[in-house]
């Protein structure tokens, strides 16, 4: 495949504005693709546009009252920046997400791909909203498929869901999952000492939830699986790293409870906790992909999640972790089964690492991606509609 | 198959021993009629079911290996090998005379199937292997050459102890899903000593799984298993069985004996020769053993080597190590210090050939406590013979009802101090807010004062401002008094 101009929009990256899971998928893929390809990234920060590891970074500050007109004057901004850049004219355009569709719009005859790395009824928990941000945000969703030459998404389950929720056909959409870099999440330290450091026994066992504390990461069944766990198995401490809406709530019902709330961590902090703690729980109650379980693995560390989106696809039940209802006793069943197993939960961490070496690695993950921009790029010249044609039946 | 596809050597252990348990139920400083003990009084009678259901079997069942021209190494605790002598059966006779034969070799390990190995000073273990090897040659006419340190306890420091003691090779064992690749099939070394592994998931098929129907492979016959050793890769397997299984566990022993004694013919068939640990030394080591190879990370203090898992088994050992200096009279220190009463303390235990065993939250917690009530028993006894009894008084273990339980103003912190020495450990990172809360209160000093009797350092202790401060001056005091007791 000859080298290709690709332009990433994206409103978040591990070099300016970082919200969440997104930034490190979209950075890493990225960078990987910059190896091979003329890469520019569009997205949010400051300071002048600039060469990061490979990749060209072009920085905006959008303003708005809210978040559909801040995406708005982002997308905006972005295309001012992009048209400055379109000489020679870029191959493929990637948008991630429903913040960039404003964009995609106005490129819509460009060669395009959407990657949906979750939807907004997945964000609300599998709930629908009616309120006006809901329905703006899940047509912006349905427009990017509905425009872009190619869609992505990050699992099989959230392929499913976007079929479902805004009807994309099945031939325009690729699995590509997340990749990660396992060793930079592997760290070799004294598990005891890190544990000391937040007032907790060396030797107690440690569980660790991180994510943002809103309802689709469900930390709320977590809270409620707690005094279930420790019913059991009194010694259980437990961190709760993130932050979020339900930060104060969640904070008042574990008053009583074995758990520290950490807020916001950095980097480090949060690859000292990962790889001191004995267990990692994912409760959510939707998960397109969970970052957070390669991320545990690449630290050889067992996961015990619910049986939704990209974990159930991606966990080999009670082989590399272990998946339950989303149900706080069954949360807390999956955690005092393993909990027990000291030799089990090593067992399970380093099956999770072997897995993430082999499947989730940056490299074959952007192959995949590459075979979706070779698709795009050569649909012209192959007539591919008449292709398309005949596989309709 | 040809000779090079897979192990033509297989070494086979049994193991025996027996503890002795402490009685959960009553409370030896309390109870006047068990007077002098806090173990279980019925060890006799227990012993002697262990010794009818599982361990003639299995001498038996030794016996006629070895007859049959297969070999096996033994391994046996000085406190089995006591209760044996003790009891009035013919089952010394048995032992010493599978313990004499030429097709068998008895490993070294410590008299009592001790934790010794961890303490900080190694007088104990030292003192404990030398006794056992003397045990051993009295019996069976020839020292041990090969160590089995107890249960799952190893690390670089213990394997170059034990070399100097005169040993030639060390057992330790590795689960095959922990070990990363590695095959425990080969001789490997530690601070140049051979060390051999045992194969923990071939021992547990006979030990764990032989029984269970529900296993794919169920049932397991000679003639299958000695393929299985056949078809393994690797210089020579070591299998080690505990002689407890042999009781078949309220199941059908005699299908298992019958299964062990139809091994040596099996493994005849399939060309697999039975080798006595101390010829494996011939195979050269594949290379130099790292501890991260047995699923345990350098500087982790949490680690399945250690023996050491939970903070139950943690206050437990450190107060027995202590109890070194308290207890004068060293018969039940040294009955306390067995693996055994650790295994009751976590919620899952026995691998490795062993038989399993469960035991919730509450049975953990509650044998804990009983194994507390009875190391502070015997100091108690042990006091009026002390140099200094006020630091006897104040370094003695303490039964959860007497012991320090760090609170928030709002929850238990999840840890209490059972020792003067543990309550120094745990103040290196309380958080201030548990610190203060307690020191507002006044609540160190006063349980200093009423628990410990040491006015002086409460005095102190009122004074500090911070934890960090607080674990300093009681460290200083510990060591203080540990001086006075010498």
């Amino acid at each position: 495949m000859p080298p290709l101009k690709i332009a990433h929009f994206c409103w978040e990256s591990l070099h300016a504005m970082r919200e969440g899971g997104l930034a490190p998928a979209v950075t890493h893929l990225a960078e990987v693709l910059g190896r091979t390809h003329e890469v520019h990234f569009f997205t949010r920060g400051d300071g002048p546009d600039r060469n990061i590891e490979g990749v060209f970074y072009h920085f905006c500050q959008p303003e708005g009252e809210n978040i559909l007109d801040y995406c708005h004057d982002m997308s905006m901004a972005m295309l001012r920046m992009f048209h400055e850049s379109d000489a020679p004219p870029f191959d493929i355009l990637h948008f991630h997400d429903w913040h960039c569709i404003d964009a995609l719009e106005e490129l819509r005859e460009r060669k395009t791909v959407i990657s949906y790395h979750s939807t907004e009824y997945g964000r609300n928990g599998n709930n629908f909203g009616n309120w006006p941000e809901f329905r703006a945000i899940s047509a912006k969703e349905w427009r990017g498929g509905y425009l872009a030459g190619q869609v992505a998404t990050v699992s099989k389950h959230t392929k499913t869901e976007i079929m479902w929720l805004y009807g994309i056909p099945e031939h325009k959409i690729t699995v590509t999952p997340n990749g990660i870099y396992p060793d930079s999440y592997r760290v070799r330290l004294d598990p005891g000492s890190v544990k000391k450091r937040y007032g907790i026994h060396p030797l107690a066992p440690l569980v660790l939830f991180v994510g943002r504390l809103v309802y689709q990461k469900g930390p709320d069944l977590l809270v409620d699986a707690i005094p279930l766990v420790l019913q059991r198995r009194w010694d259980v401490q437990f961190i709760i790293a993130g932050k979020g809406d339900m930060l104060p709530s969640l904070g008042e019902r574990c008053r009583a409870l074995p758990v520290r709330f950490t807020g916001y961590i950095p980097d480090e902090e949060y690859l000292q906790l990962l790889n001191a703690c004995d267990l990692v729980v994912i409760p959510s109650r939707n998960e397109p992909f969970g970052l957070v379980l390669t991320e545990a693995w690449s630290a050889e560390r067992c996961v015990v999640a619910t049986d939704v989106g990209g974990l159930s696809e991606n966990i080999d039940n009670f082989v590399d972790g272990i998946k339950v209802p989303v149900r706080a006793d069954s949360i807390a069943w999956g955690i005092n089964y393993i909990i027990e197993d000291p030799i089990r939960i090593r067992a399970m961490g380093l099956a999770g690492r072997q897995k993430v070496v082999s499947l989730f690695n940056w490299e074959k993950i952007s192959t995949i991606m590459e075979q979706v921009y070779a698709r795009l790029h050569n649909a012209g010249k192959d007539e591919p509609r008449q292709e398309l044609r005949k596989e309709d039946p | 198959m040809a000779a090079d596809e897979g192990c033509r050597n297989l070494c086979m252990g049994l193991r025996i021993h027996f503890p002795c348990f402490i009685d959960t139920r009553v409370d030896p400083a309390k109870s006047r009629e068990r007077g002098d003990s806090c173990f279980s009084p019925s060890q006799k009678e227990d012993f002697r079911e262990y010794r009818q259901q599982a361990l003639l079997p299995a001498m038996q069942c030794a016996l006629h290996w070895l007859d049959s021209g297969a070999c096996l190494s033994l391994s046996i605790s000085g406190l089995a090998i006591d209760q044996l002598l003790e009891d009035e059966s013919n089952g010394a006779d048995i032992l010493v005379q599978a313990m004499k034969h030429r097709g068998a070799e008895v490993l070294g390990q410590t008299y009592y199937h001790s934790v010794a190995g961890l303490f900080s000073e190694k007088d104990e273990f030292i003192c404990q292997v030398n006794s056992h090897a003397k045990l051993v040659e009295e019996l069976a006419g020839r020292r041990p050459v090969i160590f089995e340190n107890t249960e799952y306890v190893f690390n670089s420091d213990l394997a170059e102890l034990i070399r100097n003691l005169g040993f030639s090779a060390l057992y330790s064992e590795g689960h095959d899903h922990i070990l990363s690749g590695m095959n425990p099939n080969y001789v490997y070394s530690c601070r140049d000593l051979p060390v051999f592994i045992r194969n923990c998931r071939l021992s547990d098929d006979i030990a764990h799984r032989f029984h269970d129907r529900n296993w794919d492979q169920y049932p397991l016959t000679a003639g299958k298993f000695a393929g299985w050793i056949a078809k393994s890769p690797g210089d020579c397997i070591h299998i080690s069985l505990d002689a407890g299984i042999f009781s078949g566990n309220g199941r059908d022993a005699s299908s298992f004996e019958e299964f062990f004694c139809g091994l040596p013919d099996a493994l005849h068939s399939e060309a697999v020769r039975t080798v006595l640990p101390e010829s494996v030394l011939r195979n050269p080591p594949k290379r130099e053993l790292l501890l991260e190879d047995l699923g345990c990370c350098l500087a982790d203090t949490v680690c399945a080597l250690t023996g050491i898992q939970n903070m139950l088994q943690q206050s437990a050992f450190w107060c027995l190590e202590a109890g070194g200096a308290l207890i004068t009279d060293k018969e039940p220190w040294r009955r306390l210090q067995s693996t055994d009463h650790f295994a009751r303390m976590a919620g899952r235990s026995g691998s490795c050939g062993r038989p399993t065993a469960r035991y919730t939250s509450r049975e953990a917690y509650d044998y804990f406590a009983a194994y507390l009530r009875g190391i502070a028993f015997y100091e108690e006894a042990c006091l009026p013979q002390q140099r200094s009894r006020l630091a006897a008084r104040a370094l003695r273990c303490l039964p959860p009802d007497r012991a320090f339980h760090f609170y928030s103003p709002e929850r238990y912190t999840g840890y209490s101090a059972h020792s003067l020495t543990e309550f120094s450990r745990l103040l290196e990172f309380v958080p201030d807010e548990v610190f203060l809360f307690h020191q507002e209160r006044g609540d160190f000093s006063r349980w200093i004062t009423d628990v410990l009797g040491d006015s002086a350092l409460a005095r102190d202790m009122e004074q500090c401002t911070q934890a960090g401060e607080a674990a300093e001056l009681v460290m200083r005091r510990v060591r203080e008094l540990c001086r006075r007791l010498k």
